[in-house]
């Protein structure tokens, strides 16, 4: 058992303790159910502009049981998400299914017509989808698009059924059972201040007092949420916190008479972990953040008790502590529910993390699939194989479990990184000092402070990550430290020199010095210039050599991050994300600079190109003596390249040491947070 | 949305004062004398002149005159025309008919626009699409007065199905012809614009969330994607509604009805620049109060905008 | 929290849903039949070498993309044929008629058409089909001129209020609202009533251009706006350019394809525009050969003889519908997500 199955089970105060057949017999319930999603050879095309068929998805097939998550692992591009999209039907543009089958609860649906899936979807199958800002629909507040969901599928209208049927029972106050109509019977925000009222009454005749008394109740105001709470729920708890069964019941069954469909849709966003549920519903999507709207699609995905969900990426556009928080939550909720879910990711860390089994693809064909830790620690098809060796979060676990064996972990790291001794008598070649900057909000009085008193030092020949989540101020940094952006006070110094006074030649000199890679590999290239004029615009602009000095300066730099010579006379628009970010780390070699600000350089790439990148930095820095400055979000990354970590929140900086430092014996709580988050950092590896 | 109407109306402001300093300067002020030109082939009487020049203020300086003919626009006094009349008169005897034939044309490119819109970006790529492509191309290439002349030739002189012309005080028969050819080409603008829209709109996220939903695919069509295509459409018909009544002016021409644009052709070839800056100017700031009307229609539809 | 499967008496689901998590990292779990390990053998799914580089691709950048996307577009290739044509026929009238076409006879008047006179005369004896011919090349040149100097003067305005934002900008986009205010038509009529006498082209060029380069002016703001914020621009100035050198180098080029849209398709636009001025009288006199002057003076004799209204207008409606329909096909090529076929 891993740490993270344990801890939950510990944690969730609801758990029974399982005894260890339990777990048969969920396999045997499951093999005796069938699996509820079965995937064989399916097939999917699209038609391209000129008619020519793609083949997206080749022969696949897979299946999930019912209460089961089962992971798909790949690049983009792998035929990952069409396959999800085809078992939905939603497939876009010209994709259609064009061989194999797809099983439903044994029923193929493969060639269903829209008409059919409308009585599927929502009820049967639940969709997820991948990027929170554009899966809302902006004009439209967040619980009509919750209450469409329940409507589609006249949630509404059974719901609104038995909520009176209970009310007429509840006012016969007969001794009928009520349990089986009494699962879909709701609180209602109407009768929670009576309910809470009955609860203490009840309690202090039962002589439950103080301490114990004020623990319960605390425990009914949290667990009684409008339109999430049942009566059987209620009745539970108060039979928990020591109330006699029949008082418990009576209860119960007097103030749980159902509630109102606002209600219920303010209880299905707080069971997504919605905070603030019922005013937040009457919002509209802009007024969220990317987590709360993955919330939102949570609540919307499983409003009407899907027997499957289809997760597609769900966290991808998150940062990984809110990621985190949200896959806990969706584990706990599908779980709770009985609802099994397929899970699309890239991240293979993630997979074998929460699911049982994966499958992995890549080029729209499965590669390999099984029980996740077997996929995990014995790859076999070379792919696999690796992409778990370029997983950075399995990379750092690596090296974790090395230390521990008391092995050497220094052949397994790509980056060797220096000891404390080393980086202090190294050079500062860039310091920091007590930076601040303040931005003015719109419409708002106060500053903004984006930056607030941050101050490190970059060592020669090393290098120094900034970690921190969206808002942390990070990019702020780099841009001040970049001279493209002004502090409002406090002081960047490269060699000894503050660079606030740089100006005319002396800016160029610096410019020509410190160098950016920037984060979007589609932005940072200017598509109407070729590769070699990309390349070459630096030199140009210092002035740099004739053309064909230039020329051959650049066939150097391309040789130097290992792309063809070829590739000059192209465009950007024909290369891939990596490629146009080995084409960006060559722009910003032209000038032989000293140091390299990489703002998230390679966060938007695919784990295997990611690590191809970090590889070239990382040889580059070995041959060069090149100092780098690296902006990043992800924690895993950073095992890979940096000798010491700065980690920003909200302006501040909250920890700074080296890297092994950070990773061992993290200082602060928020740190601890990051590295709790890195996704399969809890996973034992066997070393293959 | 309080807050944003101010801001919009403060916006307004200097537009309205710059439009109408903008129409007076190209009047009064460019080369080409506006008194010369009243007196048209004949030679000048220079004291007529004179007193007409000290009743439009054309003898104070430039800056004083416009701000003399901003104070009397504001109490409606746009002084006389050649025969005496109150300019607002002619123009209040003249602007109902106008405002009648914008309306019906508003309402025909509106309704017509939307529904084969809807019609050809829901069923892209079937025949009738493709017709109502071609269509509302043609619509948009031929002009409006040829436009115009055909129908009045056909529908009219030929097939005898609605009046060739409407004359004075004409009925809703004699204005529809007339309206459908004022509506014409924005109604091929607001089929081509709801048809990209929709098409654009129908591959969105959040579109095919909805149908994950389950939702049946009459409602996603209606909820989701019509809902959200309408927006600039409705942007457009607004804009549209104050740039009809400048445009009333050819097809008020060719069916001879006595509107402002009939109106508005007749001062210029008479030469009565009094007339043509006064209706200019209110056609303007009919033009600017539509836009703004647009502008809180749009915060309704849109709940971005007024959070932006 | 709860649902349907909270019950007392249906434990075993509850139970199954507590242990499918911790069977996930077990790794002793039994396997469940379809969900046996499996490997693909490498033959069927042969491995690349990671983000390899296509080298036998055809080189392409959004030129040659928006070249290759055009030349599938039957609308542009009709478009493109008859747009050749037209400016054929406007630079070598002769070519296709040997008359003049100011000389008119009134004894022909309304005659039909015969040999050499295909389209007949119109009411002053004047051959229709010369002056078909002829006023191509009025209705061509103020279209061309005016295209040309919109998107000059929208370009540098837009540009700059896109560029300097701030107050420069708050003060260019009223400055545009404000002739934007004006319909286009109204303020030409108010302008060229004054130079009724001028038979000059430039002057129908030059009002058309002054109410014209608004919409110009604000797709070229927006465009700068948006290219003004993309990376490069940034990692450009980071590599020692100039914000000058920028707007020269990186964000005017990148701004260019969505003005040739707009360019394109306003082009038949203002070729309609100066036929209506003709119509109404005052725009371009007599004595300049012009579609729209042709088309009003016709219309007197349209119950009796609509041919001759017909031919200009035919000319017409075609010079303006070819422009449509390449600014269409040019839009669909440099846009591909604003797709219009």
């Amino acid at each position: 058992m891993s740490d993270v199955a344990n801890n939950d089970i510990v944690n969730n105060a609801d758990a029974p303790v399982l005894p260890a057949e339990t777990e048969d017999r969920l396999s045997a319930m499951q093999r005796e159910q069938g699996p509820i999603l079965d995937v064989k050879d399916l097939k999917v095309d699209f038609i391209t502009d000129d008619k020519r068929e793609v083949h997206a998805v080749r022969d696949v097939s897979f299946n999930v049981y019912p209460g089961q998550w089962v992971a798909i692992v790949g690049e983009s591009g792998s035929g990952k998400s069409t396959s999800a999209m085809a078992v939905l039907g939603l497939l876009p543009g010209t994709g259609h299914v064009v061989g194999g089958s797809i099983k439903l609860e044994g029923k193929e649906i493969s060639h269903y017509s829209r008409k059919q899936y409308e009585q599927i979807l929502g009820e049967k199958m639940g969709l997820v989808p991948q990027d929170p800002m554009s899966n809302l629909n902006p004009v439209w507040r967040i619980s009509t698009q919750v209450k469409e969901a329940l409507k589609a599928n006249h949630m509404d209208i059974s719901h609104e059924k038995r909520s009176k049927l209970a009310a007429a029972i509840a006012e016969a106050e007969g001794d009928i059972n009520l349990k089986n109509v009494d699962d879909e019977t709701f609180l209602g925000s109407k009768e929670l201040p009576g309910l809470l009222e009955a609860a203490a009454t009840a309690l202090d005749k039962a002589g439950v007092r103080d301490g114990a008394a004020e623990r319960a109740m605390a425990r009914f105001k949290q667990e009684g949420v409008p339109g999430s709470e049942t009566r059987w729920r209620v009745a539970e708890e108060l039979i928990k916190a020591g109330v006699g069964d029949d008082e418990a019941w009576r209860i119960a069954k007097k103030y749980v008479i159902g509630s109102t469909m606002d209600d219920r849709i303010a209880g299905l966003l707080d069971e997504a972990g919605l905070p603030d549920a019922a005013t937040r519903a009457r919002q509209y999507p802009y007024e969220f953040s990317g987590g709360m709207l993955q919330r939102a699609l949570i609540a919307i995905g499983l409003a009407c008790r899907p027997d499957l969900l289809i997760a597609d990426e769900p966290t991808s556009a998150l940062d990984v502590t809110v990621q985190k928080k949200i896959l806990d939550h969706l584990h706990t909720l599908t779980d709770e529910l009985g609802t099994a879910v397929l899970f699309i990711t890239h991240d293979l860390g993630l997979a074998a993390e929460r699911a049982q089994h994966i499958v992995v693809m890549y080029k729209g064909q499965v590669v390999e699939s099984g029980p996740s830790l077997e996929v995990l620690q014995h790859p076999q098809h070379p792919y696999t194989k690796r992409l778990v060796a370029a997983a950075p979060s399995l990379a750092s676990q690596r090296i974790i479990s090395a230390h521990e064996r008391g092995e050497n972990a220094e052949a397994l790291m790509e980056h060797h990184a220096k000891g404390e001794d080393t980086l202090e008598k190294s050079e500062h070649i860039i310091t920091v000092n007590h930076l601040t900057r303040e931005f003015k909000l719109p419409r708002k009085k106060e500053m903004f402070k984006a930056v607030d008193d941050v101050s490190f030092s970059v060592k020669r020949g090393t290098t120094l990550a900034i970690v921190g989540e969206s808002g942390s101020g990070k990019s702020t940094v780099a841009n001040m430290v970049l001279k493209l952006l002004e502090p409002t006070s406090g002081t960047v110094t490269y060699e000894g020199e503050d660079i606030s006074g740089f100006k005319g030649a002396k800016l160029l000199d610096f410019r020509r010095h410190v160098q950016p890679v920037f984060q979007n590999p589609y932005g940072s290239l200017d598509p109407m210039y070729s590769i070699y004029r990309s390349i070459e615009e630096p030199l140009r602009i210092h002035g740099i050599g004739d053309a064909k000095s230039r020329r051959k300066r650049v066939e150097e730099l391309l040789d130097l991050v290992k792309m063809p010579r070829s590739v000059m006379q192209r465009y950007p628009n024909e290369l891939s994300g990596g490629q146009r970010q080995r084409i960006a780390v060559a722009r910003a070699m032209a000038l032989d600079p000293d140091v390299i600000v990489c703002d998230e350089a390679v966060s938007a790439l695919d784990v295997l190109v990611q690590d191809q990148v970090l590889r070239l930095l990382n040889d580059l820095q070995a041959e060069r003596g090149l100092s780098y400055l690296f902006i990043t979000h992800d924690l895993a990354v950073v095992r890979q390249i940096a000798d010491e970590v700065v980690v920003m929140q909200k302006g501040r900086l909250v920890e700074h040491a080296t890297t092994d430092e950070v990773f061992d014996h993290p200082q602060q709580q928020y740190t601890r947070d990051l590295l709790d988050a890195i996704p399969g950092g809890k996973l034992k590896l066997g070393l293959d | 949305m309080g807050k944003y109407l101010l801001r919009r109306i403060l916006q307004m402001i200097p537009v309205v004062l710059g439009t109408t300093l903008l129409v007076y300067a190209l009047v009064f002020a460019l080369p080409g004398d506006p008194v010369k030109a009243m007196f048209g082939d004949k030679p000048i009487n220079q004291a007529v002149a004179a007193q007409i020049r000290a009743e439009y203020n054309l003898d104070k300086p430039f800056i004083i005159q416009y701000l003399l003919f901003l104070k009397n626009a504001l109490t409606l006094n746009f002084g006389n025309t050649f025969a005496g009349q109150p300019v607002i008169d002619e123009i209040a005897r003249a602007f109902p008919v106008t405002i009648k034939l914008g309306l019906m044309a508003f309402v025909f490119e509106a309704l017509f626009g939307v529904v084969f819109g809807i019609i050809s970006g829901l069923k892209k790529g079937k025949w009738y699409d493709a017709v109502i492509l071609i269509v509302s191309l043609l619509l948009i290439s031929v002009p409006t007065f040829v436009t115009g002349f055909l129908m009045q030739y056909f529908i009219g002189v030929k097939w005898h199905l609605l009046p060739v012309t409407a004359g004075n005080d004409p009925g809703f028969l004699d204005l529809l012809m007339p309206a459908m050819v004022l509506g014409s080409v924005s109604m091929a603008y607001i089929i081509r614009l709801s048809r990209s829209e929709i098409s654009s709109n129908i591959s969105e996220d959040y579109v095919r969330t909805a149908r994950a939903k389950g939702m049946t695919n009459r409602s996603v069509i209606v909820r989701h994607v019509l809902r959200n295509s309408m927006i600039p459409v409705i942007t457009y018909l607004g804009q549209d509604l104050g740039a009809l009544m400048g445009g009333a002016m050819i097809s008020e021409t060719i069916f001879n009805i006595h509107g402002i644009g009939f109106l508005t052709y007749q001062s210029i070839l008479k030469g009565e620049s009094n007339m043509v800056v006064s209706i200019v100017t209110l056609l303007t700031l009919i033009f600017v109060v539509c836009n703004l009307v647009v502008d809180m229609l749009y915060a309704v539809l849109d709940p971005r905008i007024r959070y932006a | 929290m709860s649902d349907k499967n909270h019950q007392d008496d249906d434990m075993t689901d509850f139970a199954m849903n507590e242990t499918s998590r911790s069977s996930v990292t077990s790794g002793t779990g039994t396997v469940l039949p379809g969900q046996e390990r499996y490997v693909a053998s490498l033959d069927e799914t042969p491995l690349h070498e990671v983000d390899s580089m296509d080298e036998s691709a055809p080189a392409s950048n959004m030129w040659t993309d928006a070249w290759r996307t055009l030349r599938r577009n039957p609308l542009f290739i009709v478009a493109g044929v008859l747009i050749v044509f037209i400016v054929f026929v406007a630079l070598f009238p002769g070519v296709f008629t040997h008359q003049n076409p100011n000389y008119c006879q009134l004894e022909h008047s309304l005659e039909k058409g015969g040999p050499g006179h295909p389209f007949g005369y119109d009411t002053q004896g004047c051959d229709v089909f010369t002056r078909t011919v002829y006023g191509t090349r009025t209705s061509l040149s103020v279209g061309l001129l005016t295209t040309l100097l919109v998107v000059i003067v929208g370009t540098l305005i837009g540009g700059l209020a896109g560029f300097f934002g701030g107050w420069i900008d708050a003060v260019l986009s009223r400055f545009t609202d404000i002739f934007m205010a004006i319909p286009m038509l109204l303020g030409a009529i108010v302008v060229l009533q004054m130079f009724r006498t001028s038979s000059s082209i430039w002057k129908i060029v030059l009002v058309l251009t002054l109410f014209g380069w608004t919409q110009t002016a604000r797709i070229a703001r927006s465009s700068v706006l948006e290219t003004k914020n993309l990376e490069f621009n940034t990692a450009s100035t980071a590599l020692g350019s100039t914000p000058l050198r920028n707007l020269v180098r990186h964000i005017l080029p990148n701004s260019v394809a969505s003005i040739i849209v707009v360019g394109t398709t306003s082009l038949g636009s203002y070729i309609v525009s100066e036929a209506t001025l003709s119509f109404l009288g005052i725009g371009l006199p007599s004595t300049t050969v012009s579609w729209g002057g042709d088309i009003s003076n016709a219309q007197a004799i349209l119950r009796t003889d609509p041919s001759v209204l017909f031919y200009p207008s035919a000319a017409l409606a075609i010079t303006v519908l070819a422009f449509i329909m390449m600014g269409d096909a040019v839009k669909d090529a440099l846009d591909p997500k604003s797709r219009t076929a």
